[in-house]
């Protein structure tokens, strides 16, 4: 079996780093497959999540160096609302619709000549089907998930401010369609009530027209990936730790590369949640890079934090079943 | 920098606080005031009284079943339904022990396969003769617990089935 996920996992990771062309300042549209909870639904069940994550770019690299001249800052929420339904044991279908606000403060460098710029509304959707090849069950401590879907352009590209065109990272949408692969393995460690898991994502992006079929847009394409452990603290509470690489290539305007796009990313995230009720599960996590690698000069990531709530509509539970189960 | 050594840390001391509340927990938590037997004394006991077996299926890692011990077996009535009328025995789904079922010596792992459990905490109910009766798994509330056990003791599990029982308790 190790050899199975090991293939998978080769499989992906070979895929993402052939053709990586990617994003711009780590704010280009909503965060999609970095939000993916890895709750595996069974059949009849529906796992509804509502995330508020706010994201502050207010630090300037230039490759790894940190730049003083900050010249603007950022920051993005955005609120998602993600649907996960079972249509059988094996088979699960997952939808994520978002909102989002962007914020830039230019002028940072000259007294009194700052000017903040806001846009919000409805971003981009993801829709996606997810495969459960090897189920953990009590006699199995191994889960085996793959997915694949597609990123909807809901959202729109064409704000303005003072009647001039705003760039592409602070439309709320893409306009493309995008194409998402997904894997996820995890083994729990019951000894130590612990959860090790694994986690990979690639967007393969497509072209949008932002103002007229001249003027072709590509994001770089994103890969994602984390290892993380989960664990659970008391009986309600629970705690998760994770490390996340992600890397984006160089947008891309009538196929020419752009400069100041594109880079890697390690980052740490943490955060802990707490079981309110059999169905209701709060998560509040916190985000910062420990390590970045830009293309050109960017701002980028200072911290994450993210508070969401989890509904978990189940089946009842198998009521009294006469004699040996099936 | 220090932003990120904090994370490390509060991570630390996060998994530090994991360990010692699970030992904490595992030291802590049988249901005091109840009656636990051993599978073969269960048995015995129960062909000799004409009384039902409940085993607990449970695991050192579930959370829930150290909650149900906590929180709902601390109940007095609960407490006396179960003396009163059962024989219950806690069976620890991943352990070598051995354990006389139908004559056959097997482990409590081994058992709990052949019970075909799919979650913990699952009760089973055997008559005195060791025929298993039924199974319920997952947590209960204190309430859902009482009418579980009145219906397998007022044998109206005979008659009706558990939900019908629930409707009219």
């Amino acid at each position: 079996m190790f050899r199975y996920i090991a293939c998978i996992i080769s499989m992906i990771t070979l895929l993402a780093s052939t053709n990586i062309s990617a994003q711009t300042c780590s704010c280009a549209g909503a965060p999609l497959i970095s939000s993916q909870n890895f709750t595996t639904v069974s059949e009849g069940n529906l796992v509804a999540g509502l995330t508020w994550e706010y994201n502050n770019i207010s630090k300037l690299y230039n490759g790894s160096n940190k730049l003083e001249n900050l010249t603007q800052e950022r920051s993005t929420k955005t609120a998602l609302l993600e649907l996960n339904y079972g249509i059988s044991n094996r088979f699960s279908l997952t939808s994520t619709f978002t909102f989002i606000e962007k914020r830039r403060t230019t002028g940072l460098q000259i007294q009194n000549t700052s000017n903040t710029v806001t846009t919000s509304g409805l971003g981009d959707g993801l829709v996606m089907a997810k495969y459960h090849l090897i189920n953990q069950d009590l006699w199995n401590p191994y889960q085996v998930s793959i997915g694949m879907g597609t990123k909807i352009p809901f959202a729109t590209t064409s704000l303005k401010a003072n009647n001039l065109s705003l760039n592409a990272d602070m439309q709320p949408g893409t306009g493309a369609w995008d194409g998402i692969a997904w894997l996820f393995a995890s083994r729990v460690l019951r000894y130590i009530n612990m959860n090790v898991y694994f986690n990979s994502s690639f967007r393969y992006s497509g072209t949008s027209e932002r103002f007229n079929s001249t003027d072709k847009y590509r994001f770089g394409n994103e890969f994602v990936s984390l290892a993380g452990v989960t664990g659970a603290m008391f009986d309600r509470l629970s705690f998760d730790i994770q490390m996340k690489f992600r890397k984006t290539n160089k947008d891309q305007r009538n196929k020419f590369k752009l400069p100041n796009t594109g880079g890697e990313w390690l980052n740490i995230k943490s955060g802990i949640g707490y079981q309110i009720h059999e169905q209701i599960n709060i998560q509040l996590r916190g985000e910062a890079p420990i390590y970045q690698h830009l293309d050109g000069t960017q701002p980028t990531t200072t911290f994450i934090v993210s508070g969401s709530v989890f509904f978990s509509l189940k089946k009842a539970q198998k009521g009294f079943t006469y004699g040996t189960p099936d | 920098m220090v932003h990120q050594i904090k994370i490390v840390v509060i991570t630390c001391v996060f998994l530090f606080i994991q360990s010692i509340t699970n030992s904490l927990i595992a030291q802590s938590d049988l249901g005091i005031g109840l009656e636990w037997h051993e599978y073969e004394e269960a048995v015995e006991l129960a062909e000799k009284n004409e009384k039902t077996i409940m085993l607990f299926m449970e695991a050192d890692w579930c959370s829930v079943c150290k909650r149900m011990k906590r929180e709902v077996f601390p109940d007095k009535e609960i407490q006396y339904l179960l003396n009163e009328n059962f024989y219950i025995v806690s069976i620890d789904i991943e352990s070598g022990k051995n354990m006389l079922y139908q004559q056959e010596n097997i482990t409590q792992k081994a058992f709990s396969k052949q019970m075909n459990l799919f979650a913990t905490p699952t009760f089973i109910f055997l008559d005195f003769d060791e025929t298993v009766i039924g199974s319920k798994p997952g947590f209960m509330d204190k309430n859902e617990l009482k009418q579980l056990l009145e219906f397998i003791y007022s044998d109206a599990y005979k008659s009706k089935s558990f939900a019908d029982f629930q409707n009219n308790f």
